[in-house]
């Protein structure tokens, strides 16, 4: 199978990550809950695994970052600790259903949304500008479209935050082990992401770097201050109740030391090349409405289309047929195809990762242009 | 032999606490803290040597890391030193 839907989950993953999860079910237990050698190498693993996360976001603590189970999981605990009922907040038109459906949960909000066309982020920071007001609860942003690739402005809409004193919650699903993030830079609030896209950890995995101390979401044993009935006031055991998800993290260390190694330009030069290789032979195809640029400033490896006579789906299933994997649909992300007119059709989703080469492209290429 | 013991909030925390120890040369343990030792129960405390701890003190304070308490074992007891 030829795998094109790295925005879900990187389907493969380096080597070293298999072997790490592996080696983790037969020789680690749970940290925090003693210190004889299997409990001490768990607590071992996580701590490299926060110490090497926060040297690559620009963590200054260990102790900010947080394991989630998922980039959603990190979403709902930053938007619980900072949105409240009857409150007002602010996020981009290109939000997933991780970030809207939470704010939907919260009673009496009022949502702002800044819907700015495509690629177009001067007119994005623009509305933000217009919009975040010093008595908005959170801003809540996404770093690149899931739906189209969109590397959004973040660095001035973090300054935007940062000048009304509004925190900023950043969603890093997609570009978390592609593109540079520096929390510190960013002052930013919360930053979510997954631990199995572009870290290539297991699915299961995910990280919450705080800024913020926030408030659990979970309340439980968290192997500290054992006697008190209220979750410790300390990260990160104060979002981490329960057993952590120690092979898991075993092999989310192995995903980001493949990262580190392998580069963040390098891998986004290389995601972006294969995204341009296709964008630039679909150009000439009238058969297909393309939501691409090339600039890559505003793209990353992520690209949309629709097919003018047919829907998506059907495309997706006449690829798989062919063993081409991609993702049809809206994606978990209606508010992005409101924004970008595709809502009643979805669109059919190309999304690489560093294990992709172009000869699959060129597969996919021959497929799209004799699709009737 | 007479050593220090750092009680630390978490295991993350101790485990920090090791980290930067280590990067400055004093050799360090990680493991839980005796019952006893703290008021809530559950935590890791890291051992230092006696001679080290002026400069292991100095080293957590400079990395804003706040140690929950601090003993000094000696003669087969803790004795707890307040922290500056």
């Amino acid at each position: 199978m030829i795998y094109f839907d790295a925005a879900a989950t990187t389907f493969q993953k380096p080597r070293t990550v298999k072997d790490t999860v592996r080696a983790a079910m037969d020789s680690m237990s749970s940290p925090g809950r003693g210190n004889y050698p299997t409990a001490a190498l768990a607590a071992k693993t996580l701590f490299q695994c926060r110490m090497e996360l926060g040297e690559l976001f620009g963590v200054e603590n260990p102790e900010q970052v947080v394991f989630t189970s998922s980039a959603t999981h990190g979403l709902n605990i930053a938007i619980r600790s900072l949105v409240r009922p009857g409150g007002r907040v602010v996020v981009s038109g290109y939000e997933h259903n991780a970030v809207t459906r939470v704010l939907h949960a919260i009673e009496g909000l009022t949502i702002y949304v800044v819907n700015t066309p495509l690629f177009d982020a001067p007119a994005m920071v623009r509305g933000f500008e217009e919009l975040v007001t010093p008595d908005t609860d959170a801003v809540i942003c996404t770093h690149v479209s899931n739906v189209f690739g969109y590397l959004l402005p973040v660095e001035e809409i973090a300054g935007v935050c940062r000048r009304h004193r509004v925190p900023l919650i950043l969603d890093a699903s997609q570009s978390a082990g592609c593109i540079p993030i520096d929390q510190r830079t960013l002052g930013a609030a919360f930053i979510a992401m997954p631990g199995h896209k572009g870290l290539y950890g297991p699915q299961g995995t995910g990280v919450l770097l705080c800024g913020e101390e926030g408030e659990p979401l979970l309340y439980g044993g968290t192997g500290s201050s054992s006697q008190d009935q209220q979750m410790p006031g300390f990260l990160p055991d104060r979002m981490e109740a329960g057993t952590h998800n120690v092979p898991g993290i075993a092999g989310l260390l192995a995903g980001l030391r493949f990262v580190r190694t392998t580069g963040l330009a390098a891998i986004r030069h290389h995601g972006t090349r294969l995204k341009d290789q296709l964008l630039t032979a679909l150009e000439g195809e009238e058969r297909y409405q393309v939501f691409g640029s090339h600039d890559a400033a505003l793209q990353t490896g992520v690209l949309s289309l629709v097919p003018r006579d047919g829907d998506p789906e059907t495309l997706c299933e006449y690829l798989s047929a062919k063993g081409i994997a991609l993702r049809g649909g809206l994606h978990c992300a209606p508010y992005a195809h409101r924004t970008a007119g595709t809502l009643d059709t979805g669109t059919t989703r190309f999304s690489v990762s560093a294990f992709n080469r172009p000869d699959e492209v060129e597969r996919l290429i021959e497929a799209l242009k004799k699709y009737k | 032999m007479n050593h220090y013991l750092i009680v630390c909030r978490s295991v993350t925390q101790a485990q920090r606490a090791g980290y930067l120890l280590s990067a400055a040369g004093i050799t360090n343990r990680i493991f839980r803290s005796p019952v006893g030792l703290t008021e809530r129960g559950c935590s890791y405390s890291v051992r230092i040597g006696e001679p080290y701890l002026a400069r292991a003190m100095e080293i957590l304070r400079q990395n804003s890391l706040q140690p929950v308490k601090l003993f000094l074992h000696r003669d087969g007891q803790y004795f707890e030193v307040a922290l500056s």
